[in-house]
């Protein structure tokens, strides 16, 4: 871009920080209080204590009979159609099928949980119970215990998904080593650290919603298809959403129960989940990858055969392998490759979208052999990673990559951790003190850059004042992303205005608008992005409509800028923007982003080098840095994008080292259901990340911008599993890397 | 729940009506705060319990047996004084005062408990308003609408809730509220005056220390009992201090850069 | 989690608070910090829900940390916080202090009582489940037939084997600290040695009777050449318990040990004291070679279960880092 940017590109202040820095801003459990007298009813939901069963009858008598009890659901009152979740699997509200110990079996809604929570003891299940399966690999084979009529395999067909490219069997004949492995990766629980909240309440036919969600087109459509209704006469009301676990507020079966509790009661009805039902309510998939890959001497691959199993829980959907795995297949040009990933059905919790969805599992188990293949070829392993690498103009799955700054990004990252100083070669620390011993190690990613879905929304409005005010309506939520205010920033820069004259609404849908594919897969500023300039451009060619005769010139010639209007070759012959506008009507501009052209592929490269220290007499795994560089594309506030890296790396760093949700199949009991237990990282534990920003400016993006949101959680604990290899010369293969397995790996166990 | 308060009459304390006897006396259903005299119960309906006990068997390769133990409630009201059971508050109130008339001089208040909350008093009446099991959280929120303080985990392990009692940090999701009597309580509404932002607020603002926002106030509550305490904490004393207090979106970084900001704005 | 309605007495004496315990005997609880109490309510993880909680913070003169008579004298409701920055402390019972600053978090420790972190119940998750979905859980502590960690997940349990069939651990840090320092637990009742305070009793982790509380800790001033060290080894280092922390205190003289206290604490359902480390360490001068020995000393007759072998490892580097403070 020729002109200097004003706006964008500046690291201004988050424009959601005054409320929260005040507590003013609400958050759905902050809505409803005692004091406000709304005669709102608390909602409590009774839970299965078992992983597989059939309710055979349920008697609720004693719990409605309760004083303070106002009503009582179970499957019975539940409508037969299903909420049609797009990131789970569908399901009715409340089910007879129970699928996984903590599954909803019945709810109460109570003047006060104190009595909700008695009354839950008063309702008497009767469950047949059903034979469990719990390993996806299990699970898969025809015999296992059926948790859905179509079968376990989530994949289309109840069969796995499948890549074939090239000839597998002359890719390993080609090499000159084959190297095979095994990986896992562990169940991580969003935890998000505001509680799921939903408020109902029914005025005659038409339904409010207060949701703490990432995605209110999703409930709001979704609710009125499960209660076949207009969407129109329903409304999702989402002021802010807490919790930094991105990908486990969307439509669920909460938001179900509690319009259904408030639609028998005939009165709001209020539902906080509590600590232990946000941990069994979603996380993480599980994984077990067999992976085996074949190398030349020169460093290419030949041959990639990959065959992973993924516990997506009871009613997770294709969050295993099978979403946006093809990005990371495709990070290395392999000659031939054969994939086989199963995404299967298990009675555990239901896994969902987090944080960068199979990229964690993915890149652990290929950036490990990457590592493995380097040092049996003698190949240093950035450069092995830099030969494999595509790079801009190549075929990438079928289409041309735009800018991929890989080498770049590797040599920033590099310098930001000091590697030349500190690799010494596989297996080797660079400081050995006493027992411990320091190493570093890297791991790198092409992540898909938010450009989805393009046609499902969102649809953005984009409302000028006559005093020159910009409003940005958008459906898309902004959880911490930052994008209400980047976004303003893209319209501040369309319209040559200082970012405090653009305000973003976005928490009601009332405003009509949609986004069907929501919060997800880290396309609120890049498709979101595009989206407003679209919107901009709209208002902006109303405007001109209006001003050209004004101007005696052609709509097309005209300019709206820095709240004037004028000829785009005459900028001194300018009319404000005030006299343009008649009076108090504002111009409403409507947008959609267009999608990438079909032959384009768009791909951030993320490097990620980590710096660690093992003491080999306890296990203790310590992380002192992390670099992690990305290309942002454009950066349209550096200090956001520095926030979504600094943050991103956690819960990765959460991943390699301790958080584990844990299943106990002897006794039937979800184990590591609060922080404490399932061990969250606290700012005692934080690494220092140092942050790179890389600016290729791509063409396809809003100003050249790339959506990175996620891309924080794709590898850093690959780079730890690399660098704790050189620090002790064994490999981790399984997920988290706990005390237990460095010291079983270094014999003392 | 009823409270009703009495003066026992310096007739019956002659005659050795003292407090442990009287609260031998009163069984199950009532507790008894003696201040000087005076007597204050609060009448608890009295829970019984009919228990049916059903065992089912959890089975996958071990068995394990669950009893299930379904509980009826019937709520009575026992007189403190005597035997007798009712079956509402209104009753007993009327048996009271007909039955027991010259153990009573006269009614007196129930006892309040006084909060000091952002400068500001308050006054809640123990049993008619705020009742033994409400923590401080509940009561800041759902009583006084200062929705600042959140409720993240409810068990002390996240460090959301996080207000400052009496000049220090600590989680009001553990706190009962009846147990504060008289303590000045500093919530994140209280930081700002009158419209202008604290220090720590501005410096939160400026360097991005947040995201999601969720986590702020119990960080802003613990950073300024540190820098109250300690003006020039180091990055390390810092970072201890907020080790307490989880942000899941990951902000740390830039939260600790904020502490240290807010740290050279308040020299 | 809501917390389900009981009585409050704010108690004014100890005779009060030890009175209305009498009366109601297991249904009473006393509340000091209240850190490991509310949760543990608001999980309903007591076999039988208190019906009355005796407020003890209302008892004035319970608070102080002195030194008097030769010994240092710790009231029951000092808070953690001015335990760990005290500067007596600090100086002459290092490892007491050391404890107290890891325990928990800083707002745990402003809130929490020295009283009250020696009487938390023991840490397991199964004896923890709250009481949702598949909770509660009535193993043996709670009356029930059962312990779940034996077939279970066992990866934070005790080392040492079971006590009264219980393999749980005792997650205080002050505790290990105070057994090294050979300290005595004073209550309205006795005067108990630090050693014999903790046990197996029903959910309870100590010996109190049900009408007794802890009123004093004392520390006898260590003899001239001491020096104690406490290291507490957690996955987070910070609100995290113990996998498995340490208290050593060594006495020297002429450049051999005298007497030494090596206790281990997260290992088994009671603080460990490691009496063959001890005994192997009199007479002998500490060094890298010494420390490490006692360490493997400390962990002998270790009956690791399942999962929890790894912990092993860990307790012996513990009891030869200590060592090695205490030269």
């Amino acid at each position: 871009m020729p002109e200097e940017l004003k706006v964008v590109g500046k690291p201004l202040p988050y424009q959601k920080a005054p409320g929260f820095v005040t507590g003013k801003a609400k958050f759905t459990a902050d809505r409803f209080l005692k004091l406000e007298r709304t005669g709102v009813l608390y909602g409590r939901i009774l839970r299965s204590p078992y992983p597989h069963a059939m309710i055979r009858s349920i008697d609720t008598s004693k719990a409605e009979a309760l004083p303070g009890v106002k009503a009582v659901i179970t499957y019975k009152d539940a409508p037969s159609k299903l909420l049609p979740m797009e990131c789970s699997r569908p399901r009715l509200i409340l089910d007879p099928h129970i699928r996984y110990v903590g599954d909803l079996v019945a709810a109460v809604a109570a003047e006060t949980p104190e009595i909700a929570e008695e009354a839950l003891d008063l309702i008497k299940v009767d469950y047949e119970i059903l034979k469990p399966v719990f390993d996806p690999e299990e699970a898969a084979k025809p015999e296992a215990p059926k948790l859905w009529p179509e079968g376990n395999i989530v994949d289309p067909g109840n069969k796995p998904y499948v890549i074939e490219e090239g000839n597998i069997e002359e890719g390993f004949k080609e090499a000159d080593f084959i190297i095979k492995k095994e990986f896992t990766t562990q169940i991580q629980p969003h935890m998000c650290l505001e509680p799921h909240a939903y408020i109902a309440k029914w005025e005659e036919d038409k339904l409010t919603v207060w949701a703490s969600t990432q995605t209110p087109t999703e409930i709001r459509i979704g609710l009125a298809e499960a209660f076949s209704m207009p969407s129109a006469k329903v409304r999702v009301i989402s002021e802010n959403t807490g919790g930094g676990s991105m990908g486990s507020k969307y439509l669920e079966e909460h938001v179900g129960v509690a319009a259904l509790l408030a639609k028998k009661a005939g009165r709001p009805v209020k539902l906080v989940l509590n600590r232990y039902e946000v941990a069994v309510h979603r996380r993480r998939y599980s994984s077990k990858h067999y992976i085996k890959i074949g190398v030349k001497k020169d460093g290419t691959l030949t041959a990639l055969d990959w065959k992973s199993f993924w516990d997506v829980g009871a009613g997770g959907t294709l969050v295993g392998g099978s979403l946006f795995g093809l990005d990371v297949i495709n990070q290395y040009k392999f000659l031939n490759k054969h994939i086989e990933f199963y995404d299967v059905s298990t009675n555990l919790p239901t896994a969902q979208p987090y944080r960068s969805v199979p990229y964690p599992a993915l890149n652990f188990a290929l950036e490990s052999m990457i590592d493995m293949a380097a040092e049996v070829i003698g190949m240093d392993p950035i450069e092995i990673r830099l030969k494999n690498a595509p790079r801009e103009g190549e075929i990438v799955a079928g289409k041309k990559l735009s800018t991929f700054p890989i080498e770049e990004c590797m040599k920033r990252a590099c310098e930001l951790i000091n590697w030349s100083d500190k690799w010494m070669g596989f297996g080797k620390p660079y400081k050995v003190e006493g027992s411990k011993r320091r190493a570093v190690g890297v791991a790198y990613t092409a992540y898909s850059t938010g450009h989805y879905e393009e046609t499902r929304g969102p649809i953005v409005n984009v409302m000028v004042d006559q005093d020159g005010s910009v409003y940005l309506i958008t459906p898309t939520q902004d959880m911490g992303t930052g994008s209400t205010t980047t976004l303003a920033q893209i319209v501040a820069e369309e319209f040559g205005l200082d970012l405090k004259e653009v305000r973003v609404v976005s928490e009601d849908t009332s405003h009509g608008l949609i986004d069907l594919y929501n919060a997800r897969a880290s396309r609120e500023l890049c498709t979101g992005g595009l989206a407003a300039i679209a919107a901009c451009k709209d208002a902006k060619r109303k405007i001109a409509e209006i001003a050209a005769p004004k101007l005696g010139v052609k709509p097309e010639e005209i300019e709206v800028k820095e709240k004037k209007v004028y000829v785009k070759e005459e900028p001194e012959k300018a009319i404000p923007l005030s006299e343009v506008l008649a009076g108090p009507i504002p111009i409403v501009g409507t947008g959609k982003a267009e999608p990438l052209p079909t032959d384009v592929n768009s791909l951030d490269p993320v490097v990620c080098i980590a710096d660690i220290e093992v003491d080999t007499k306890t296990g203790e795994l310590n992380l002192l840095k992390c670099a992690f560089v990305l290309d942002a594309g454009r950066a349209i506030n550096p200090k956001i994008v520095e926030n979504q890296i600094e943050g991103g790396v956690l819960p990765s760093v959460g991943l390699a080292l301790r958080e584990e949700f844990i299943f106990d199949e002897a006794n039937l009991v979800n184990l590591g259901t609060n922080y404490l237990d399932f061990k969250l990282i606290t700012s005692a534990d934080c690494p220092e990340v140092e942050a790179g920003i890389v600016e290729s400016i791509d063409p396809y993006g809003p100003y050249g911008a790339k959506g990175l949101g996620e891309v924080g959680t794709t590898i850093p604990h690959a780079a730890i599993a690399n660098a704790v290899y050189n620090a002790i010369g064994a490999r981790i293969t399984s997920l988290p890397i706990t005390p237990d397995k460095i010291l079983r790996a270094l014999g003392k166990v | 729940m009823l409270y009703v308060t009495y003066m026992v009459s310096e007739e019956k304390k002659a005659k050795g009506v003292s407090r442990r006897k009287f609260l031998a006396a009163t069984g199950a259903g009532v507790a008894g705060i003696v201040v000087g005299g005076v007597v204050g119960s609060q009448l608890f309906p009295k829970v019984e319990t009919t228990t049916a006990t059903e065992t089912a068997t959890k089975t996958t390769t071990a068995t394990t047996t669950a009893t299930t133990t379904t509980t009826s409630l019937i709520a009575k009201y026992p007189c403190p004084f005597c035997d007798k059971e009712f079956s509402s508050e209104a009753e007993l109130g009327e048996h009271i005062k007909t039955a027991h008339a010259e153990l009573i001089t006269k009614e007196v208040k129930p006892p309040t408990i006084k909060l000091i909350v952002n400068g500001s008093q308050y006054e809640f009446k123990i049993g008619d308003e705020i009742e033994p099991n409400e923590t401080l959280a509940e009561t800041l929120r759902e009583r006084l609408g200062l929705t600042g303080t959140k409720i993240g985990c409810d068990t002390g392990e996240c460090g959301s809730c996080t207000v400052i009692m009496d000049g220090k940090p600590v989680l009001s999701c553990l706190v009962l509220t009846i147990e504060c009597d008289g303590k000045d309580i500093l919530t994140v509404e209280g930081l700002a005056k009158d419209g202008r932002l604290h220090p720590i607020q501005e410096a939160f603002i400026e360097h991005h220390g947040l995201q999601c926002g969720f986590c702020t106030p119990g960080i802003l509550m613990t950073t300024k009992a540190l820098l109250d305490r300690n003006r020039h904490p180091t990055r390390e004393e810092v970072r201890e201090a907020l080790s307490g207090n989880i942000c899941k979106c990951g902000a740390y970084k830039k939260i600790i850069e904020s502490v240290l900001a807010a740290s050279e704005k308040m020299r | 989690m809501v917390l389900k309605l009981f009585k409050h007495y704010d108690a004014k004496s100890v005779e009060e608070a030890v009175s209305i315990l009498g009366k109601y005997k297991e249904k009473a609880k006393i509340i000091a910090g209240g850190t490991d109490l509310l949760g543990a309510l608001k999980n309903k993880i007591y076999p039988e829900y208190p019906e009355v909680l005796i407020n003890i913070k209302t008892i004035p003169g319970l608070s102080y940390i002195k030194e008097e008579a030769g010994s240092l004298k710790i009231g029951a409701l000092t808070s953690l916080t001015e335990v760990a920055e005290s500067s007596l402390v600090r100086d002459k019972y290092s490892a007491l202090a050391e404890a107290a600053s890891r325990v928990a978090s800083p707002q745990i420790r402003n809130m929490g009582t020295i009283g009250g972190n020696i009487c938390q119940l023991i840490r397991c998750w199964y004896f923890r489940a709250p009481s949702i979905a598949e909770g509660p859980l009535k193993c043996l502590r709670k009356g029930g037939a059962l312990c779940y960690a034996m077939a279970g997940d066992n990866r934070y349990h005790s080392i040492f084997g079971a006590l009264e069939g219980c393999v749980s651990v005792n997650p205080s840090d002050i505790a290990p600290a105070l057994v090294a320092l050979n300290a005595r637990i004073v209550t309205n009742k006795r005067t108990v040695d630090a050693e014999g305070f903790w046990a197996v009793k029903g959910p309870g982790s100590t010996v109190l009777d049900a009408d007794e509380i802890v009123t004093e800790i004392q520390v006898p001033a260590p003899p001239a050449g001491t020096k104690s060290k406490f290291l507490k080894f957690a996955l987070r280092k910070s609100i995290d318990f113990p996998i498995v922390n340490c208290a050593s205190a060594v006495t020297s003289g002429g450049g051999v040990v005298k007497d030494a206290r090596v206790c281990l604490n997260a290992v088994y359902p009671i603080p460990y004291r490691a009496k063959k480390a001890e005994d192997y360490l009199k007479g002998k001068s500490i060094n890298e070679s010494t420390a490490e020995e006692a360490g493997e000393k400390a962990v002998e007759g270790a009956i690791p279960l399942s999962k929890n072998k790894y912990k092993i490892q860990i307790a012996k580097t513990l009891v030869e880092r200590t060592l090695l403070a205490c030269v």
